[in-house]
């Protein structure tokens, strides 16, 4: 009859019975490294039967690790936190404090009180070490380069920002390091003046000159007086320097078989060269930096080479077709140099345009033919 | 066992958690952000509102500037930067929450001020802080963008306010468009060159050229009308100028007028005329140049012009006549009446041929020789009227082994020869051939010039290593084409060339570190350059270049012009400099002053 009644109850479902329902377990990631001034998150991972629920996070800043609670650690929390969302939040992202709020020392180490929830409101066992040691922050440094260009002789300006959040700034040495395929470079001092407005961090500029071509690389450290290193690097990959490039010009250049109409007193003119070097006009601010030199000829009617005009060396060139006599056919030649490509150029003197560079619209040479009307 | 004990837990558990869903305020901590609470709404952009708006300087002047937000929400902090003459400052008052600073200016110039806002970005403004009392001038700049920019030039004029140095802003530049223009002759496409200047802005010329089927492909600015200058390639169509022309409109050409005449000369010996054969006439109209003829045997020529108010008729008589260049000029000519160039009777002729060139005694063997000058009387031009023609002699001959010239006529009159006894080695020597030719033509050495840039530094005069004289020949070297020639200061801020004795210059200095302004002394005779120049007082323009007000335009060349110029002066720069790579400039100007 038990037997039969049993059966009948199993067949119809009718006895519920609880599930036995393990208690929660809860541990909290260890962050890998947790420095005073540092961001660190800490997530609470609920064990895979739970579902979780609520937390409450409180945080203490202390002394040391292991610290008595009562005499290492802070009476109040620096992080109290429980978020009101039905659903809670498992992470809690802070700042660790520089120095504990009353135990007069920079903080050692943060002692985690989480009261973990889980979805049923079983509150969870806190498995792992709720007490994480903080170190001394290393020194952020940070290292911005500035260049016109990257060629064997220009300069590169560096400019180094330091700071450190547990230790006085000015405490903090800065050493710089090249490595490249010379030692011949130069690496000067360059004025960077600091920020008033971020009084927490300091400026060292240097001008650093790579003397050839190579890989370059420029590594900055900052050490705070507790020896704590940070760094910072740039490479650069220095190329030799490039022929200058006629980036502009004026007049027009008449296309082939076409001449230029000048009747009156004409500024022929370079305004713009570019070069890694000896751009025009002259780039002011470092002594490596140079100008272009300008060479101008003339092919008047019946020559049959071009004529360079002596002591013309500016970047423009008056001509004067009062000089000629109208419907002549004259042409007008400019050509530039820098410091590492002299004149003259390898090019016939019959060609129009020259080119000694690795891409072809860099011309070292222009030549107007003009009609003197 | 236990997990029985456990399940009571659960729905104790369960009855807390339905009546605790909401947390104090006090609850949460300065975590909270960072677990995952963004803000919500529109995003924060910040922005500097300053006043008063035009700030002047003053020993109790303070500039207010606040942080204007909008969107965004949430608890901000503020952090400021301020920049005066590019170098931090820290002096300044903060207000509202750390939102706003009251900043001392007690000196004028160029303010730069940043703000970092947490949790919605960073704004940043640049103040111009007026000196009292600045005087206003206006500054002509053309910007001149590299040709891979593929910008038109552009030209600005701005009202510069002296004693300080002044930032532009964004300056943006115009990339224009890509036009098609087609040049139309009475039977179809016509090849020409075309020069298209903007009504506005008159010098900032876009040059193109239009091709046998008379298609020109020219980037242009739309908006303004163009000044259209078009010298077609056929000697059939006459050159001509077209007002107000739209970037839509056909250029068209035609022949014009068509001019005819004769060109004599008095009759060797004399005094009958005798046509002169070879020579060269063209005519402007209205500043447009003619068609080239040359005359035939019997002096005549037809050419084509546009009709003009103003017209100048030029000869360039043939080489060897010793004949002067006549040009006469006036807005009486009548273009439709045969056009009488004679020269005039008086004109005598003297040959240079046998006149030894010399350098300190010796012949200069192959020199080169320019006389030149100017007749003040040439001839005369009829076309309907009558006009007395001036004359310029630009007549070359090269010396032999021994420094005799050539048989070479010249015009007899007060002249100048321009003496290149070796390439760049010149001289100027007076020539007055009205008696007869010299014997001999002395070529003095090059001078020694020895002269300094200076400029007041921290009320100091100071030399100025790396500053530029450009020296631009006048006169008679400028008649014989010598080139201008460019000095740059050495490390004590002088330069000791050697120039043409005699010779004559424009000095174009500048600075371009910006230790002082351009300045421009006309026409100086070699001996009369002084030992040092002192440079003005120099203020600082600087600006960004955006192309279309959006992308930075670097490589530009931004150039102060001269305001009130002609001719080759105003193309001439008076100071120049390049845009960085964000399209940053800076410019050395007069300053113009303070009352």
């Amino acid at each position: 009859m038990r037997a039969v009644l049993a059966a009948g109850v199993l067949l119809t479902g009718c006895f519920y019975i609880d599930p036995i329902i393990p208690r929660p377990r809860v541990s909290i990631d260890r962050p890998q490294a947790i420095y005073r001034g540092g961001s660190v998150t800490l997530t609470a991972r609920f064990d895979s039967d739970s579902k979780p629920g609520q937390n409450q996070w409180a945080l203490y800043s202390c002394l040391a690790v292991d610290s008595p609670p009562r005499d290492g650690c802070d009476q109040t929390s620096f992080i109290s936190f429980r978020p009101d969302e039905v659903t809670p939040y498992d992470a809690v992202t802070f700042m660790v404090p520089l120095m504990t709020k009353d135990k007069g020392g920079k903080t050692g180490a943060i002692r985690v009180e989480l009261v973990a929830r889980s979805d049923r409101g079983a509150i969870a066992l806190l498995e792992s070490n709720n007490e994480f040691p903080v170190a001394d922050a290393p020194p952020d440094v940070d290292l911005a380069a500035q260049s016109h260009s990257l060629a064997a002789g220009a300069p590169i300006d560096l400019v180094a920002t330091y700071g450190d959040v547990d230790d006085d700034v000015d405490g903090v040495a800065l050493t710089w390091t090249v490595s490249g395929p010379s030692s011949n470079y130069t690496l000067e001092d360059l004025a960077i003046p600091d920020d008033p407005g971020d009084p927490s961090h300091r400026k060292v500029g240097k001008r650093l000159t790579p003397d050839i071509p190579g890989t370059w690389a420029v590594e900055v450290t900052a050490t705070d007086p507790e020896m704590t290193a940070n760094r910072a690097s740039r490479t650069f990959t220095v190329l030799a320097d490039r022929p200058p490039c006629l980036a502009q010009w004026s007049p027009v250049v008449p296309p082939a078989g076409a001449t230029l109409p000048v009747s009156a007193r004409t500024l022929f003119q370079v305004p713009l060269v570019d070069d890694d070097l000896d751009a025009y006009p002259p780039i002011t601010d470092a002594s490596q930096f140079g100008t272009t030199a300008f060479a101008w000829s003339i092919l008047p009617p019946g020559a049959t080479e071009h004529q360079p005009v002596p002591g013309a060396n500016l970047n423009r060139f008056a001509f004067d077709p009062a000089s000629f006599t109208p419907g002549d056919i004259v042409e007008l030649r400019v050509e530039i140099a820098d410091r590492s490509h002299a004149l003259p150029l390898p090019c016939d003197d019959t060609a129009a345009t020259c080119s000694i560079a690795s891409s072809a619209s860099c011309l070292q040479r222009q030549t107007w033919r003009v009609e003197v009307r | 066992m236990t997990g029985a004990r456990w399940a009571g837990g659960v729905a104790l558990a369960l009855a807390i958690a339905g009546c605790s869903g909401a947390a104090s305020p006090a609850d949460t901590g300065p975590g909270a952000g960072g677990a995952g609470n963004p803000p919500t709404g529109t995003p924060c952009v910040a922005s500097i509102a300053v006043d008063p708006a035009m700030p002047v300087a003053g020993p109790a002047a303070v500039l207010h500037a606040s942080a204007v937000l909008t969107g965004g929400v949430g608890p901000l902090a503020y952090t400021w930067h301020v920049q005066f003459d590019g170098a931090p400052i820290g002096t300044y008052h903060m207000s509202d929450g750390g939102s706003a600073i009251d900043l001392p200016v007690p000196d004028a110039g160029i303010y730069a001020l940043a703000v970092d806002v947490s949790s919605c970005g960073s704004a940043s403004a640049v103040v111009n802080v007026e000196s009292p009392g600045a005087q206003v001038q206006s500054m002509r700049l053309q910007i001149v963008a590299p040709l891979a920019a593929a910008v038109p030039p552009a030209e600005l004029f701005h009202d510069v306010l002296g004693g300080a140095d002044r930032d532009l802003g964004v300056i943006p530049v115009s990339p224009g468009r890509s036009s098609q223009v087609l040049v139309l002759g009475p039977t179809g496409g016509a090849a020409a060159y075309l020069q298209f200047s903007p009504s506005a802005a008159p010098d900032a010329i876009v040059e193109a050229f239009s091709d046998a089927s008379g298609t020109a492909a020219v980037q242009l600015v739309p908006g303004p009308p163009y000044s259209v200058l078009v010298v077609p390639s056929s000697d059939r169509l006459a050159p001509r100028r077209i007002a107000s022309w739209q970037t839509s409109q056909v250029v068209e050409v035609d022949a014009g007028v068509t001019v005819s005449g004769s060109v004599v000369r008095p009759g060797i010996p004399g005094p009958a005329d005798a046509p002169l054969a070879g020579a060269t006439v063209r005519l402007v109209s209205d500043g447009v140049p003619s068609t080239v003829a040359v005359t035939a045997a019997d002096g005549s020529f037809a050419l084509h012009v546009a009709p003009g108010t103003s017209v100048t008729v030029e000869v360039t008589p043939p080489d060897g006549s010793g004949l002067p260049r006549l040009s006469a000029t006036s807005n009486g000519f009548d273009l439709g009446a045969p056009v009488q160039v004679r020269y005039a009777a008086n004109l005598g002729l003297v040959d240079l041929g046998g006149a030894v060139v010399q350098r300190t005694g010796g012949p200069a063997a192959g020199a080169g020789v320019t006389v030149v000058g100017s007749l003040a009387t040439a001839g005369m031009v009829t076309a309907g009227a009558s006009v007395i023609g001036s004359g310029q002699v630009r007549i070359a001959a090269t010396a032999d082994g021994a420094g005799v010239l050539p048989p070479t006529l010249v015009p007899a009159g007060a002249l100048s020869a321009v003496i290149e006894v070796a390439p760049g080695d010149l001289a100027v020597t007076p020539l007055d051939t009205t008696g007869g030719a010299p014997a001999t033509l002395d070529a003095p050495p090059m001078q020694l010039i020895t002269t300094a840039l200076t400029a007041m530094i921290d009320g100091q005069v100071e030399g100025l290593p790396g500053a530029l004289i450009d020296l631009v020949p006048t006169g008679a070297l400028a008649m014989a084409a010598a080139p201008m020639l460019r000095l740059t200061m050495g490390k004590d801020g002088t330069t000791g060339p050697r120039l043409p004795a005699g010779g004559h210059y424009e000095l174009r200095m500048r600075d371009l570190l910006g230790r002082g302004a351009p300045m421009v002394i006309a026409d100086r005779a070699i001996t009369a350059i002084a030992s040092s120049y002192l440079l003005p007082a120099a203020i600082r323009l600087q600006g960004v270049l955006l192309r279309d007000g959006t992308v930075a335009l670097p490589g530009a060349s931004v150039q102060l012009m001269c305001s009130r110029c002609s001719g080759l002066d105003a193309t001439l720069p008076l100071t120049e400099a390049a845009s960085d790579g964000a399209g940053r400039f800076t410019l050395a100007v007069p300053d113009p002053g303070t009352r």
